[in-house]
C-alpha cells in the first residue's frame, strides 16, 4: 500500500502531467510547430548523434575488457573490474570534472567553451567513462555463460579460427551486444549532468533544453513537448532492450571456464589495461592531482576554500555538501520503507505486482530532470516544490529500483517449499514474512538503500529543479556552478569537492559492493 | 548422385587409420597424458575407458588439435597432424552433453560443418542444394526425419545425442570421436542407444574411438578396449580378453570384477588367503601370481545340511548384502574372525537375510592371476 501510492503520486502523476502538458495542454498544432522549428530539430539531431556514437564507441572499446574478464584468469583481475565497474557509480557532475581535467591539459576547458567540437568529444570521452561498466557487466557476464565447448565443436567441424569466432561466439553474443548498445543509447540519451557541464555555453540536447526552457525561460510548453518526446523515445527503447535481453535466454548453465593469460595474449592484457587506465584512471588522476595544485605546486587552498563562502554559491561549498548528506540519508530511508512494501507486493506476485515492478524501475529509464520537470508541472497547485522535502523525496525515487533491484530477487530465490514447510509448522503468512523473508532479503534491502545513498550523493537532474535556496543547495549543484564559471581558484574548488564527493560515493559503493549478496547489482 | 554414407571401398579393415607415439599432454607441471602408443585400423571401434581424470578426454582433445602435444606425434591416414589445425584434421568429435548450437535449428547444426568445413567428396549440384540433401540425409539416417526445422531446447536428451552424432558425421570424418556420448542420459535410454549406436557405426564402417568412463558401454559398442589411468595406458584388448585376463588388480576393480585376493601357495600346491590365515584349497601347478581373481562362479556354497567332507576348505562367514538381480542373488560375505578385506562375493539362486551364516568353497584351478603393478 504504502508503495503503491508512493509510486503512483512520485512517479507515475508527475510523468502523467508531463504527457497531459504536451498533448492535451499545448495541442497538437503547437507541438507539430514547437517540433518543427530548427533549434529543437538540431537539439534533437545532437542528442541521437552522441547517443548513437556513445554507443558505439562504449561497445567497440569494452568489447575486449568484456572478453578478458569474461575468459581469462589473472593476477589483478579483481581490481581491473572493480576500476571497471567503479566509475559507474560516480556522480555525473564529478566525472564531468574529470574529463574537464583531460582537456584542460591541452589547454581546453569543456565546461566554459563555446565550440561544440571539443564538447562532443568531451561528451564522448565521459559517457565512455561511465559505460564501460555497462558493456563489461552485461556483455562480460553472458560471455563468460558461453559454452566454450561450442567454438571448439565449430574447429572440429571443420570452421577456421575467425570463422568459428563469427558464426558461434559474436552470433552468440550479439543479443547482449544489442542489448548493452541500447542501454548505453539510452543512458547516453538521457545524459543531463555530463551534458550541463561538458556541453559548456553552447551545445545542448532534448535534456538540458527542457531544463534551459523549463527555468531559464520559463517555457513550459516547450519544454513539456520535448519532455514528452524523451518519454516516447525512453519506452520504445526499454521495450526494444528488455526484449534483447529476454534473448540472452540461450546462455548454458555450464561452470564459466577461464584459462590463464599466456604467450600474445600477455601484450593483448597489457593493451586493455592500457585502455581501461587512458579512459577511466587518466581522469581521475588528473582530477585528484588538479584539486591539490594551485599555481602549478602541491597545495591544500582548494580543500581550505571548501569551508569559505563564495559569492556565486548560496552556502560554502561545505554547507552543501551536508545537506548533501542529510538529503542522502533521507532518501535513503524512504527508499528503504518503501522499497521493502514494493518488494512484498511484487514478490507476492499478481498483475498489480507485475505493474508496480515495471513502475519501480521507471525511473531508471525515464531522466531525473523529465521527473524534476514533472514535479514542477504536477505540483504546480500546491507549491510543493518551495518545500526542501521533495529533494529527498525525488532522490528516494530514483534510489527506489536499487532497493527493489535488490530484493526481489533474494526474495524469489526463496523456494516455496521454505515457506510452505514454515507453513506446514504453523507460522501464518505474515510469522513466515517476519522468520524466513525479512532475515534473508534484510542485507539485501540494506544494501540496496546503501546504493540509494550513493545515488543520491550524486543526483543532479531532478535536484536541479527542485532546488531552492540554501537549504537544498547540493554539493553536486556546488560542483557545476563553480565549474561552470571562468576562474582558476573556483575550478580548483570544483575539482576539490568533486574528490571529496567521488570518495565519499566510492568509498560507499565498494563497501556495499563487498557485502553484497547474490543477485545485487548495479545495473 | 546422392554419397551413401559408407566407408571408401579402397580400404579394408586391416589398414591402420590412426596411430599415436608416444603422445603425452601437459598443463603446466602436470602431466595428464602419460607416452600413449596406440594403432587403430579403419573401420575399427576402439573404446578407451578409464576412471574420471585419467586423461582420456583429453587424448581425445589433443587427438583433435584442441589441447597441443608435449611430445609424440599423431599419424592419421598416414599423416603427420602436427601443425595441423583443428578444421583441417577432418576428425569429428562428439562433446559431452553434445555441445550442440542453441542459436540453430537441427538442420542449421547438422549443416554447420558442411557450410564451414566443406562437403564430403562425391556429389554434384549446387552447393546449397547439397547442403540440403545431405543434412536431411544424416537426419534420416539418426531416425530424426523432419526434425530439421526444430530448435535445439526442443529437443530430448536421447534425440539431442542424435543430432550430435548427425552434425558430426555429417563431413563424412576420417575418425569420429565420441566423449561420453552417453553420459548425462538414464539408463533405459542408454542401453537403447548404445545398440543404435553399435549398428550405426557398423553400419557405415566407420573408425570411431569412443572415450567413456562407463566399462559396460565400452564392452557393449568396442571392438577393443583400451584403459587408461593416469595418463598411461596399461591395458588394451578385446572385451573377452579384458575380462578373462585383465592383468592388474586395477583393472580387474574397473572392470567391475569382485574377489581379488593376495594368496600365498606352498610347495605342496595348499593356497592359503589373509595372509594365510584361511586355507582356501589345494592346486596342482603354480599359480604364477600373488594376487588373482576369484570367478563369481568358481565360489560355491556348502549347505549345513550336507556334512562337509574332509580336506574341503571351507571359508564360514556372515551375509552382509543380498541383491535380486536378472533371476539371480548376488551375495556378499564376510568371513568370521576376518576384516573388511576378507569378503567374498558370490552369486546363486538362494534368497538370503544379512546376518545368514554360511559355508563357502572355491575352486582354486579358476582363479585368474594378476600382475601386481605399483599401482
Amino acid at each position: 500500500m504504502v508503495a503503491a501510492m508512493f509510486i503512483a503520486v512520485m512517479v507515475v502523476w508527475p510523468l502523467v502531467a508531463v504527457l497531459v502538458r504536451s498533448l492535451a495542454g499545448v495541442g497538437p498544432a503547437d507541438v507539430v510547430r514547437i517540433l518543427a522549428r530548427s533549434s529543437v530539430r538540431s537539439v534533437v539531431g545532437f542528442t541521437l548523434l552522441q547517443a548513437t556514437l556513445s554507443a558505439a564507441v562504449t561497445v567497440v572499446l569494452g568489447l575486449p575488457i568484456a572478453h578478458l574478464l569474461a575468459r581469462f584468469r589473472f593476477r589483478g583481475k579483481a581490481v581491473l573490474r572493480a576500476a571497471v565497474i567503479v566509475p559507474f557509480v560516480l556522480p555525473t557532475v564529478v566525472v564531468a570534472a574529470a574529463i574537464d581535467a583531460v582537456f584542460d591539459l591541452f589547454g581546453l576547458r569543456p565546461a566554459t567553451s563555446t565550440g561544440s567540437d571539443v564538447s562532443l568529444l568531451a561528451i564522448l570521452y565521459a559517457h565512455t567513462f561511465f559505460n564501460l561498466a555497462v558493456v563489461a557487466r552485461l556483455v562480460g557476464g553472458y560471455w563468460a555463460g558461453l559454452d566454450h565447448r561450442q567454438v571448439e565443436a565449430a574447429r572440429v567441424l571443420g570452421a577456421g579460427r575467425l570463422d568459428a569466432w563469427r558464426s558461434i561466439t559474436l552470433r552468440q553474443l550479439r543479443p547482449a551486444i544489442i542489448g548493452a548498445a541500447l542501454v548505453v543509447f539510452l543512458f547516453s540519451f538521457t545524459s543531463f549532468g555530463v551534458i550541463r557541464i561538458l556541453g559548456g555555453l553552447r551545445t545542448a540536447t532534448i535534456e538540458t533544453e527542457i531544463y534551459r526552457y523549463a527555468i531559464a525561460r520559463g517555457e513550459f510548453d516547450t519544454a513539456a513537448v520535448l519532455a514528452g518526446l524523451q518519454i516516447l523515445v525512453v519506452v520504445v527503447l526499454s521495450v526494444l532492450s528488455s526484449r534483447f535481453q529476454r534473448r540472452f535466454g540461450v546462455t548454458s548453465s555450464r561452470v564459466p571456464t577461464t584459462s590463464p593469460v599466456r604467450g600474445p595474449l600477455r601484450g593483448y592484457l597489457a593493451g586493455v589495461v592500457v585502455l581501461v587506465a587512458a579512459i577511466q584512471g587518466f581522469p581521475v588522476a588528473l582530477l585528484v592531482a588538479g584539486s591539490l595544485t594551485a599555481d602549478g605546486r602541491f597545495s591544500l587552498v582548494h580543500y581550505r576554500a571548501l569551508v569559505d563562502r563564495v559569492d556565486l554559491l548560496p552556502t560554502s561549498s561545505l554547507e552543501a555538501l551536508g545537506n548533501s548528506l542529510l538529503f542522502a540519508l533521507g532518501a535513503a530511508l524512504v527508499a528503504l520503507v518503501v522499497g521493502v512494501s514494493a518488494s512484498i507486493a511484487v514478490t507476492s506476485g499478481g498483475r498489480i505486482g507485475r505493474l508496480l515492478e515495471a513502475l519501480t524501475f521507471v525511473p531508471l529509464g525515464v531522466s531525473a530532470v523529465t521527473l524534476g520537470f514533472g514535479y514542477l508541472v504536477g505540483f504546480a497547485a500546491f507549491d510543493l516544490r518551495q518545500s526542501i522535502w521533495l529533494v529527498p523525496l525525488a532522490h528516494a525515487v530514483v534510489g527506489l529500483p536499487f532497493v527493489v533491484a535488490a530484493m526481489v530477487p533474494t526474495i524469489r530465490s526463496i523456494g516455496p517449499r521454505v515457506r510452505e514447510a514454515a507453513g506446514a509448522l504453523g507460522a501464518s503468512p505474515t510469522v513466515v514474512w517476519r522468520t524466513i523473508d525479512w532475515p534473508i532479503a534484510r542485507r539485501a534491502a540494506f544494501t540496496g538503500a546503501g546504493f540509494a545513498a550513493a545515488v543520491s550523493l550524486g543526483e543532479f537532474g531532478a535536484t536541479s529543479f527542485l532546488a531552492r535556496g540554501e537549504a537544498s543547495f547540493t554539493a553536486p549543484l556546488a560542483i557545476f556552478r563553480l565549474l561552470s564559471t571562468p576562474g582558476a581558484a573556483l575550478r580548483g574548488q570544483a575539482l576539490a569537492l568533486s574528490v571529496v564527493v567521488g570518495l565519499l560515493v566510492a568509498a560507499l559503493a565498494a563497501v556495499l559492493e563487498r557485502r553484497r549478496s547474490q543477485g545485487v547489482t548495479l545495473l | 548422385m546422392i554419397e551413401t554414407p559408407v566407408a571408401e571401398p579402397t580400404l579394408t579393415n586391416t589398414d591402420v587409420k590412426l596411430v599415436l607415439e608416444n603422445v603425452s599432454v601437459a598443463f603446466g607441471d602436470r602431466t595428464v597424458v602419460d607416452g600413449v602408443d596406440l594403432e587403430v585400423a579403419a573401420g575399427e571401434k576402439l573404446a578407451v575407458v578409464g576412471p574420471s581424470g585419467s586423461g582420456k578426454s583429453t587424448l581425445l582433445r589433443a587427438i583433435a588439435g584442441l589441447e597441443p602435444l608435449t611430445g609424440g606425434r599423431i599419424l592419421l591416414d598416414g599423416r603427420d597432424l602436427l601443425g595441423v589445425p583443428t578444421h583441417r584434421r577432418g576428425v569429428g568429435l562428439m562433446f559431452q552433453d553434445h555441445a550442440l548450437f542453441p542459436h540453430l535449428s537441427v538442420a542449421d547444426n547438422i549443416a554447420y560443418g558442411l557450410r564451414h568445413g566443406g562437403l564430403p567428396a562425391g556429389s554434384d549440384g549446387a552447393v546449397g542444394e547439397r547442403v540440403d540433401v545431405r543434412t536431411r540425409e544424416m537426419l534420416s539416417l539418426v531416425g530424426l526425419d523432419g526434425f530439421g526445422s526444430r530448435s535445439i531446447d526442443q529437443l530430448s536428451g536421447g534425440e539431442a545425442q542424435r543430432v550430435a552424432l548427425a552434425r558430426a558425421l555429417a563431413p563424412a570424418p576420417s575418425l569420429l570421436m565420441l566423449d561420453e556420448p552417453l553420459g548425462s542420459l538414464d539408463r533405459v535410454l542408454r542401453e537403447q542407444l548404445v545398440s543404435d549406436l553399435d549398428l550405426l557405426l557398423d553400419r557405415m564402417n566407420q573408425t570411431a574411438l569412443h572415450v567413456t568412463h562407463d566399462q559396460a558401454e565400452a564392452f557393449a559398442l568396442a571392438d577393443r578396449v583400451a584403459v587408461l589411468t593416469e595418463g598411461r595406458l596399461i591395458r588394451l584388448g578385446t572385451p573377452q580378453e579384458l575380462w578373462e585376463d585383465p592383468g592388474t588388480p586395477f583393472v580387474a576393480t574397473f572392470l567391475g570384477r569382485p574377489n581379488i585376493w593376495t594368496v600365498t601357495v606352498d610347495v605342496d600346491g595348499r593356497v592359503r588367503w589373509l595372509e594365510a590365515d584361511r586355507f582356501v584349497g589345494t592346486v596342482s601347478s603354480a599359480i604364477g601370481a600373488d594376487t588373482v581373481v576369484v570367478p563369481v562362479d568358481a565360489v560355491r556354497t556348502v549347505e549345513p545340511t550336507t556334512q562337509a567332507q574332509t580336506g574341503d576348505a571351507l571359508l564360514t562367514g556372515k551375509v552382509t548384502s543380498s541383491q535380486f538381480h536378472q533371476g539371480r542373488y548376488r551375495h556378499r560375505a564376510v568371513l568370521d574372525r576376518g576384516d573388511a578385506e576378507a569378503s567374498v562375493v558370490w552369486s546363486d539362486g538362494v534368497r538370503r537375510r544379512v546376518g545368514d551364516a554360511v559355508r563357502l568353497t572355491v575352486d582354486p584351478a579358476s582363479f585368474i592371476p594378476l600382475a601386481v603393478t605399483n599401482d
